[in-house]
């Protein structure tokens, strides 16, 4: 019984690309919206600047804040890259482990 | 005819050893989506985005620490609440990074209000944005867990 191992691989790659291109598109509109989001913020804040019932402590704030906004945004990116992964490599292993079961019953 | 069938024993050879490794086993680089988590997100967004809306609308000394210190307590207790869930999840460590940094956004506030007493309408509409996109910022990373009908 031969194992077709060059057919599996590229079952593997197939499978694995086929999970990548899904959510490609998915990652670009993410990022997409986040630069949106920035730029209406970015509004928000200059307005407290010009404000002058506002103070510099309120300036400040929403300037600290905006770092931590901004922390939140790049870390739903990587959440969103580590399940693309995630699903990549779990079809290639799966689209092997059904190679080899189709080969083991055949023995 | 030698040299093909040690190839084909090497090609088994491989192949029986990535399905050791690998064959009862997956990936794993996120958390399981959690649904109930994501509820409470929610929940406790809209309690948040609430809060601003009336301290927008609010006049005098409505707008007082005094006044709203009894939410912006409650507030802080259901976000380290939400923290405490997070934390416990394996591989979450993103997410929980993140209701960390809503709960600094929020003490910073808190901050402000104990020291000034009441903030602007600009500054309470600029941080009620700020609060709403991280915590949009969560329920995306959450929702992109939900890999459920995909092979995981």
């Amino acid at each position: 019984m031969g194992f077709d191992f060059e057919a599996t691989f590229k079952s593997m790659v197939s499978a694995a690309q086929t999970e990548l291109a899904n959510d490609s598109e998915l990652i670009r509109n993410q990022m997409k919206q986040i630069l949106e989001d920035e730029k209406e913020r970015l509004k928000l804040i200059a307005a407290i600047r010009l404000d002058p019932t506002a103070t510099r402590a309120e300036f400040d704030t929403a300037l600290q804040n905006e770092k931590s906004v901004l922390e939140n945004a790049a870390l739903a990116l990587e959440i969103q890259v580590r399940a693309t992964a995630q699903k990549a490599v779990n079809a290639a292993i799966n689209a092997l482990n059904d190679a080899l079961n189709t080969a083991i019953r055949a023995l | 005819m030698r040299y093909k069938r040690t190839q084909t024993t090497v090609y088994w050879a491989l192949a029986l050893f990535l399905f050791l490794l690998f064959g009862c086993t997956q990936v794993k680089l996120v958390a399981d989506y959690d649904k109930e988590v994501l509820a409470d997100t929610f929940d406790l967004a809209r309690r948040v985005d609430f809060f601003w809306a009336n301290y927008i609308e609010a006049t005098g000394e409505q707008r007082g620490y005094d006044t709203i210190k009894n939410e912006i307590i409650a507030i802080e207790v259901e976000m380290n609440s939400l923290l405490l869930k997070n934390e416990a999840r394996d591989q979450n460590s993103q997410t929980t990074s993140q209701v960390k940094n809503v709960i600094a956004i929020w003490a910073g506030i808190t901050e402000l209000f104990r020291s000034q007493g009441h903030i602007s309408n600009t500054s309470a509409k600029a941080y009620r944005r700020q609060l709403s996109d991280a915590f949009k910022y969560i329920v995306t990373g959450e929702k992109s867990k939900d890999i459920s009908k995909n092979n995981q």
